[in-house]
């Protein structure tokens, strides 16, 4: 197996009014080709920080983020942003849809941002949105869908580009259980069928049981370097650590 | 479809009240700019006929006497930029086919200075070339008529000849007599080759197209011994005002000025066309002012979808595409819909007799300055997408982070928004002045003075435009200061209206100060009305207050009325307007007896005496500052049989010779004795004269009309269909003339109003949508609508008030300013008044009009859904 991306010795202190504050201290960790891999953590732990280093959204203060073979923290951020552009599609706990672009318009988004023509991917577009269930809110905007909906537009969106690390914040996290459930079960068949990798930081175990391999972030470090692998994690298995952890 | 034109096109599209006010925004300042110059150049060719027969150019002149006529000395004067001498007179041309009648055809023949005729462009040639000069021989270009129906061609030899001369006659002591000299008048012949034909237009259109045009030394030679005036004609230079050219040209030459030049050109006429063009600007600045900062607050709202398009891969390149090709939309339909507003707004004025040169003029056809329009279109749309660099910088320094949780991402930014917004200030600072000169000079000649003291206007007013760039903070400290002691009378309303305001320097600021702008123009335009009513009243107490203009009497004596009416109570002069000359200004026949008892003359019997003894002259105030006559200057006039005739000024008073039609307020008055002596125009029998009250009893229809009437009756019982007008009607007509030309003003500064409060409204429905998270939540916490909507107007209200306040200060500032130079522009001796009641009526309206504009941001606000706003971030 190839690592997709490789997270060495990562930190990330954020410069406070008195004194600085870190939020990320040595993380290091791999994702390999066609992994589920969740980071969980409480509120505060650095998780979604950890998610904006992966994506080359921010800069680290150290350490190295290795995307398709780049170091990113080595980058300026036009290389960054075309990095992200060629290597992840991102799915955020509030959605970001485009308020004034329709669902189909949404889903196209990455695929006009690549320069290329979306009208061209019509049929893409639709074929993706039948697997996720909203092929008939193509034509309605943001403000006319439900949560749920909103977050499999916003799943479509991450998909349309083909692009092969899938990057989750609390994607759940808005959303009715069943909903919820109905958006992991996604996640996880674009892992098995279409061999994307997804990258999930959450704090819900319920999702977490959807990983093939669960990290424990805690105060801005992994609590246990290899954390819980799968297949199939028990969700009680999570819980357990998650006590263990006082998380 | 690309990202940046998907993005652009669903944005304007879903929000579609931000996108159309902001599309009004710009059209409303373009249609403004666009109507009032399409309006000016259709009045003023709507006054100057197309080419027709019988047009001359600019100017016809004769020299004087005093100087030696000579067209390189014409040329050399002051605002004189090409002249020719000419001649024209009536000549036979004898065709080659000697056939009795048909071989011998009178025609129109213009002598003229062949180098300089096609500068006058009064001729086309429809075949063959024009006049050689160095051809070395005598040329002829004949009218269509000779070519058309006598079959003359081009190379053809005609001879030409003058017609016989009819007996002379000459002025001679008030007398025309016939001059006998004995001689047998021989004309002189000569045979000319046909250069070219006429086209049918302008002078080819003369005397049904039976015209010949020779070089004037040719004709001169057929004349030669026919007595023949030298004159000129000349064209202006482009620069030059009509007054200058007037002083240059008074001393040495008589003149006509054609009405081609004269359209507009007057002195008053100039000035308010300046006026309008000027509100023009005034609206196009404001216009380009609104946008800009439409298009900086859509930022502020749509920061979420920065931060997403940057985290899904779009480059800050990409995102700045976005906003640059919204922008450009909106400044494209702004400047489309601006164009095809302007031209309806100027046509429709045209039609209902609004025009640049006041109400109620009509004028024929509806031509548009194309270039003009085009490069006022596009100077909107260049300004508005200028607008849009704001948001490109701005997402340079966006912290797409902070966005995309929802906190401020335009912190880092702030300090590219000042750097940017003094650069747009400086832009702003040299453009304002930059289009003024671009619209407005070609209205009249740019003195030094006069560019001084106009660009004191306009720096004026852009100094508003630059104070809310450059002190946005301190301009909504001081609508919150104003707002603060509501906040004791309705707590929330006022407490949210002041935070809004303190969180939104920029918007705030920009709408006070457009507002400020509005009002300031019209503090500074009613105190100018002001001070031309001052003028009329000024000029009324002398030439009008005490006088009663009396026409269409039956054919009587003068001095058998002027004795009859001067033995009744309280009458002291009576003066006469049966004898008019132009020369080349309007001089009328006074009768020393009937104004010996008012005006200077009842101060100085001696004037009397010499007004009737000597060659002298009374003239007005306004043609003696326009001209620059001083007392004991001499003014020339030609005499009907072309002898210059020398008048020493003897006073400069409104108080003698003013009628009413015309209209005209620069002439002169000479004796009645000399006028029948210089010019054999007789003033004995009048059908209509002026009586001079004294000022001891206000005039009433009753009393001195009464009296006047009763008067006229006694001595002339049969006349029952005479007209008694006075002076007091003169001026309340002269004072509600004002009013109703500045009616155009009035209608701009409402379109003005219209455009400010676009910005309020902008400016607050953005504010609207950007806090709509925060009004929803205010809304799930139990805050009544009555509360939000309160704020809401509140804001609205306190930015009316600084708004108001900061527009009367300034416009009473700048009224000196605008007065002087329409004093400078004009000519006239204007008084200094400031706009009195309306000074508060000014200051009422600003803050209605802001509240006004609050009422759809509020309709906006009340559908802020609650629950959605607590359900996302």
């Amino acid at each position: 197996m190839t690592s997709v991306l490789e997270v060495q010795d990562l930190y990330k202190i954020h410069a406070g009014t008195g004194e600085d504050h870190p939020v990320l201290r040595g993380v290091t960790f791999d994702v390999e080709e066609g992994e589920f891999v969740c980071i969980m953590g409480p509120s505060g732990s650095g998780k979604t920080t950890l998610l904006h280093l992966l994506s080359g959204l921010d800069e680290p203060s150290a350490g190295a983020v290795v995307l398709g073979g780049t170091d990113l923290a080595r980058q300026p951020e036009a290389v960054r942003t075309g990095l992200r552009r060629e290597h992840v599609g991102y799915v955020f706990q509030f959605f970001h849809l485009m308020p004034n672009l329709s669902v189909e318009e949404n889903i196209g988004l990455p695929v006009a941002i690549a320069g290329k023509n979306p009208a061209r991917e019509s049929a893409r577009i639709a074929a993706l949105a039948k697997k996720l269930g909203i092929e008939d809110r193509l034509s309605a905007f943001p403000h006319e869908l439900s949560g749920g909906e909103m977050q499999r537009a916003s799943i479509a969106r991450a998909l349309i580009g083909g692009q092969p690390l899938l990057l989750c914040d609390e994607p759940t996290g808005n959303l009715a259980q069943a909903a919820g459930r109905e958006v992991m079960e996604e996640l996880r068949r674009v892992c098995d069928e279409e061999g994307r990798t997804v990258v999930l930081v959450t704090h819900n175990p319920r999702d977490a049981s959807f990983a093939d391999r669960v990290l424990f972030l805690v105060d801005g470090e992994l609590a246990d370097a290899d954390g819980l692998r799968g297949p199939n994690i028990p969700e009680s298995q999570i819980n357990e650590t998650l006590s263990r952890l006082s998380i | 479809m690309g990202l940046a034109l998907t993005v652009a096109r669903r944005s304007l599209l879903q929000r579609p009240g931000r996108s159309i006010f902001s599309i009004l925004g710009v059209a409303l300042g373009v249609a403004t700019v666009v109507g009032v110059v399409t309006l000016d150049h259709a009045t003023i060719e709507g006054y100057a006929r197309p080419l027709q027969a019988g047009d001359r150019p600019d100017i016809e002149l004769a020299a004087s006497g005093a100087v030696a006529g000579s067209t390189e000395a014409l040329e050399n004067l002051e605002g004189i930029s090409v002249a020719a001498q000419y001649f024209q007179n009536e000549a036979v041309v004898t065709l080659p086919s000697p056939e009795a009648e048909r071989g011998r055809i009178r025609v129109q023949l213009v002598a003229i200075e062949a180098r300089h005729a096609a500068s006058f462009g009064l001729f086309g040639v429809a075949a063959g070339v024009d006049l050689d000069p160095s051809s070395g021989e005598r040329q002829v270009l004949v009218g269509p008529s000779l070519a058309e129906e006598h079959g003359v061609a081009v190379g053809d030899e005609v001879v030409l000849s003058r017609p016989r001369r009819p007996s002379r006659k000459r002025c001679e002591d008030g007398v025309l007599v016939k001059v006998e000299d004995g001689s047998v008048d021989r004309p002189r012949a000569e045979t000319f080759r046909v250069a070219g034909v006429l086209t049918r237009e302008g002078m080819g259109r003369s005397a049904g197209g039976a015209v010949a045009v020779v070089d004037f030394e040719a004709g001169r030679e057929l004349f030669r011994d026919v007595d023949i005036q030298p004159r000129f004609w000349a064209v202006k230079d482009a620069g030059v005002d009509l007054e200058r050219l007037r002083r240059s040209l008074a001393t040495s030459y008589s003149y006509a000025l054609n009405q081609g030049i004269v359209a507009g050109q007057a002195a008053d006429e100039r000035a308010f066309r300046t006026g309008v063009r000027m509100l023009g600007l005034l609206a196009l600045v404001l216009g380009l002012y609104v946008i800009f900062h439409t298009l900086s607050m859509s930022l502020t709202e749509r920061v979420t979808e920065v931060g997403t398009l940057h985290a899904l891969g779009s480059t800050r390149r990409q995102i700045g595409r976005v906003f640059f090709t919204e922008a450009a939309l909106l400044a494209g339909a702004g400047a489309a819909l601006g164009v095809v507003l302007g031209l309806a707004f100027a046509y429709l004025a045209a039609r209902f007799g609004i025009t640049t040169l006041g109400v109620g003029k009509y004028v024929r056809g509806f031509p548009v300055p194309w270039s003009t329009v085009v490069g006022l279109a596009l100077t909107g749309f260049v300004v508005a997408l200028i607008g849009s660099v704001y948001p490109l910088v701005a997402i340079g320094g966006a912290n797409t982070l902070a966005a995309l949780r929802g906190e401020d991402a335009l912190e880092r930014s702030r300090g590219h928004a000042r750097r940017f917004h003094l650069v747009y200030a400086a832009l702003l600072a040299i453009l304002v002045p930059g289009l003024y000169v671009v619209l407005v000079p070609v209205v009249g000649e740019m003195t030094g003075e006069l560019v001084t003291v106009l660009l004191g206007v306009v720096g004026l007013l852009t100094l508003v435009v630059l104070l809310s760039l450059l002190l946005p903070a301190a301009l909504s400290a001081l609508c919150a200061a104003v707002a603060r002691p509501l906040a004791g009378v309705a707590p929330l309303a006022g407490r949210l209206a002041v935070r809004s305001m303190r969180d939104a320097p920029a918007r705030v600021g920009v709408s006070a100060c457009a507002l400020g702008l509005v009002a300031a123009g019209f503090v500074g335009l009613h105190g100018m009305t002001a001070s031309l009513r001052g003028e009329v009243t000024n000029w009324s107490a002398e030439a009008l207050d005490d006088k009663v203009w009396v026409k269409n009497l039956p054919p009587t004596s003068f001095e058998e009325l002027r004795e009859h009416l001067s033995g009744f109570p309280g009458v002291v002069g009576v003066e006469k307007a049966s004898a008019r000359q132009y020369a080349p200004f309007l001089i009328v026949a006074g009768s020393r007896d009937g104004m010996a008892g008012f005006g200077p003359f009842a101060e100085d019997p001696a004037l009397s005496r010499r007004f009737f003894d000597e060659r002298t002259i009374v003239i007005s105030r306004r043609l003696a500052r326009d001209l620059d006559y001083s007392v004991d200057d001499v003014v020339r006039m030609q005499s009907p049989n072309g002898q210059m005739r020398s008048y020493a000024v003897l006073a400069i008073t409104d108080a003698y010779g003013y009628w009413t039609s015309p209209d005209e307020r620069m002439y002169g008055v000479i004796s009645d004795r000399w006028m029948e002596k210089d010019f054999c125009l007789a003033s004995e029998v009048v059908t209509e004269v002026s009586v001079r009250f004294d000022d001891s009893r206000p005039m009433t229809d009753a009393g001195h009309l009464g009296v006047l009437d009763a008067a006229i009756r006694d001595l002339l019982p049969n006349a029952d269909s005479f007209t008694l007008r006075s002076g007091l009607a003169v001026r309340a007509y002269a004072l509600s003339d004002i009013g109703r030309d500045f009616f155009v003003f009035d209608l701009l500064l409402a379109l003005m109003a219209g455009l400010a409060s676009l910005g309020v409204l902008n400016g607050m429905l953005l504010a609207t949508l950007e806090r709509s998270r925060e009004l929803g939540v205010l809304r799930a916490l139990g805050a009544s609508r009555g509360q939000i909507g309160g704020a809401m107007m509140l804001e609205a209200i306190a930015v009316g008030i600084v708004g108001g306040g900061l527009g009367v200060v300034l416009g009473v500032a700048a009224t000196p300013f605008v007065v002087s130079a329409l004093d400078e522009i004009a000519g006239l001796d204007l008084p200094r008044r400031t706009a009195g009641v309306w000074i508060p009526i000014a200051f009422g309206g600003t803050v209605l009009v802001a509240a006004l504009a609050a009422l759809y941001p509020i309709r906006r606000a009340h559908t802020v859904d609650a629950v959605r706003a607590v359900r996302t971030r």
